[in-house]
């Protein structure tokens, strides 16, 4: 009987899962040996690190993991680390914080994802504590996509990054130089504006004049943590400070520090009424459509928006993103409401819905009491149902500006 | 089994767990605003404990308008051995066609934030080092856990009622959302 040979040749799976098994094994061996710079003296300096905030709360949920990502996070993280074993502190640029620093880091990231290769880029800029900017360049590096399942993988590229970086030798250099050494500032005496990427806004909005002072009524989400504002009306571009805020209405105030010559003024005396015309105006879709203002028109859908919301009514005029902040005015020109959203209609569309023109307006009561609240002088006006010949956009028009949100 | 431990500990440690809690001492007037919840890991199990505190009577799961989300995250963080033996592990249980459990050891991290108008303003973050033994065969219903890891997610929920209480920011919001949302102070100045 003839004896049948054959050879043990290990499956092409087997060969894959020790692979993954090895490269595991050795990434995680590396991560755990490498994380300081060893023996060189620290930096006789306090480093602060600024993060867009864009950046800063990037997520990514992949559902096949069960597992959320913040990429952002892993990218500060990995900054402290690398800085605080080179300096003699370091720590986040965060609002509010009135822990002094020498130097201040900003950090651009961008995550780029091409076939089987994922690259981090993060264009930083080096300032003193008075702003000026002492060193600016790139630096960046890749991993393969598929590694990025692993525990911590984006922790690990932005580990490479920020070692490049805080490593580099004009870097090291410029903070180490004894002319900066008494300099001190905090996240509130440091002009934020100076760290800001200038290339592209973060975000656009859209605000309107609510007093002679030049103060601009818009949503908070619009301005809300931007160290940079730009007011925008027509050729012409001013910075805007902020002058007061609320997150829970999504309402901001902001100062242009230029008078303004047309104002909106509030509506008072009796509320909208259901069905009434609308006009609403914005500057949507900053960089797709020319800068030039959009009105529409529509009418009070509904005295409610969504379910669980408070102080908010539904309108038909359709908005765009960009439209947020804008005014909603009556047809004579009266301040009804603040345009704060639209519904969301991405997960509707999986259910075979498509909904049209729900919109959302913060109702001008609230808006009213915001301004009492902050002290903000506002101009109000009795409900006028006849016309004076102007239409709504004649009177509205002059007072809207397109805002920019630079981080 | 493990679900029937899981349960004799959760029976033992709740009330205590809640007894402890600042949150659940407070006055009904004391009571949140309505809110929306997410969460990406035992969704239900967080819901339930939170709304098992009076503070969080107001917490809802299909409110999608609501202004205030309490957003709860998880992440799991690095820890070199652990990945290498659960892999070893892991090799051992498939060799054995599954007669050998397996084991996972994860750094996990609870994240819960109060976010609101889908700005984060408040978070709390919980971190534990988690271990699960488990049969490749059997069913976990632990969500990868292990009966004491969902034992002690359960009590972060308790823990961040009892810090949110305690918060100056997240007093600051409800004062705000009463000033802006009490009935009687909207009437007086609509329209006025």
């Amino acid at each position: 009987m003839a004896r049948m040979d054959y050879k043990r040749v290990p499956h092409p799976i087997v060969w894959r899962v020790l692979g993954l098994a090895a490269a595991l094994l050795s990434a995680t061996a590396a991560d755990a040996a490498d994380t300081s710079p060893k023996q060189k003296p620290k930096i006789d300096r306090v480093l602060a690190v600024y993060v867009p905030q864009k950046d800063s709360d990037s997520r990514l949920f992949i559902a096949q993991l069960n597992n959320s990502f913040a990429p952002g996070k892993a990218l500060e993280d990995a900054a402290l680390d690398v800085s605080r074993a080179l300096y003699r502190d370091a720590n986040l640029l965060l609002t509010g914080s009135s822990t002094p620093f020498n130097v201040v880091l900003s950090l651009h990231p961008k995550w780029d994802t091409k076939d089987r290769n994922t690259t981090l880029t993060i264009h930083y800029k080096l300032l003193d504590a008075a702003g000026n900017v002492l060193v600016e360049s790139s630096a960046s590096n890749d991993m393969a996509t598929p590694k990025l399942i692993v525990n911590n993988a984006f922790y690990a590229l932005s580990l490479g990054v920020m070692k490049d970086i805080l490593r580099d030798e004009q870097v090291l250099a410029k903070a180490s130089d004894p002319a900066i050494a008494g300099q001190t500032a905090t996240a509130a005496s440091f002009d934020r504006a100076a760290l800001v990427s200038r290339e592209k806004s973060a975000r656009s909005g859209t605000g309107f004049f609510i007093n002679d002072h030049g103060q601009i009524m818009t949503a908070a989400h619009v301005v809300h943590d931007c160290p940079l504002v730009q007011i925008k009306t027509g050729e012409k571009t001013v910075d805007a400070k902020l002058v007061a805020e609320s997150v829970l209405l999504d309402l901001a105030v902001v100062d242009s520090g230029v008078a303004a010559a047309h104002v909106v003024p509030l509506r008072v005396g009796t509320a909208y009424e259901l069905g009434e015309e609308v006009t609403n105006i914005g500057y949507p879709l900053d960089g797709l459509l020319a800068a030039s203002p959009n009105v529409t028109r529509g009418n009070v859908s509904s005295r409610g928006a969504l379910a669980g919301s408070a102080g908010q009514f539904q309108f038909s005029a359709p908005v765009q993103p960009g439209s947020s902040g804008g005014p909603v005015v009556s047809s004579t020109g009266e301040l009804i409401g603040v345009t704060v959203g639209t519904l969301g209609i991405n997960g509707l569309i999986q259910q075979g819905v498509l909904p049209q023109n729900v919109n959302f307006a913060l109702d001008a009561r609230y808006v009213a009491r915001f301004m009492d609240r902050n002290n903000v002088l506002y101009l109000t006006v009795a409900a006028n149902r006849k016309p004076d010949g102007r239409s709504a956009t004649e009177i509205t028009l002059p007072a809207v500006v397109q805002l920019l949100c630079y981080q | 089994m493990r679900t029937a431990i899981a349960v004799l500990f959760m029976s033992l440690l709740a009330p205590v767990a809640h007894s402890q809690s600042a949150a659940s001492d407070a006055a009904p007037s004391a009571a949140l605003p309505a809110m929306r919840f997410a969460a990406t890991i035992c969704n239900d199990e967080i819901y339930d404990a939170l709304k098992g505190n009076q503070l969080f009577a107001s917490l809802d799961k299909t409110t999608p308008g609501s202004a205030i989300l309490i957003r709860v995250s998880h992440i799991y963080g690095r820890n070199s051995a652990s990945t290498a033996s659960d892999l070893a592990s892991l090799i051992f249980a498939v060799g054995s066609l599954g007669l050998l459990p397996a084991m996972s050891n994860k750094d996990l991290t609870m994240v819960y934030e109060v976010v609101v108008n889908g700005s984060p303003v408040i978070a709390y973050k919980y971190s534990k080092s988690i271990t699960h033994v488990f049969n490749i065969h059997a069913t976990d219903k632990s969500h990868g856990l292990g009966a004491d890891g969902l034992v002690w997610v359960t009590e972060t929920a308790r823990q961040f009622a009892a810090d949110l209480a305690q918060n100056a920011r997240f007093d600051e919001l409800r004062s705000e959302y009463h000033y802006y949302f009490d009935p009687a102070a909207v009437a007086s100045a609509a329209y006025r």
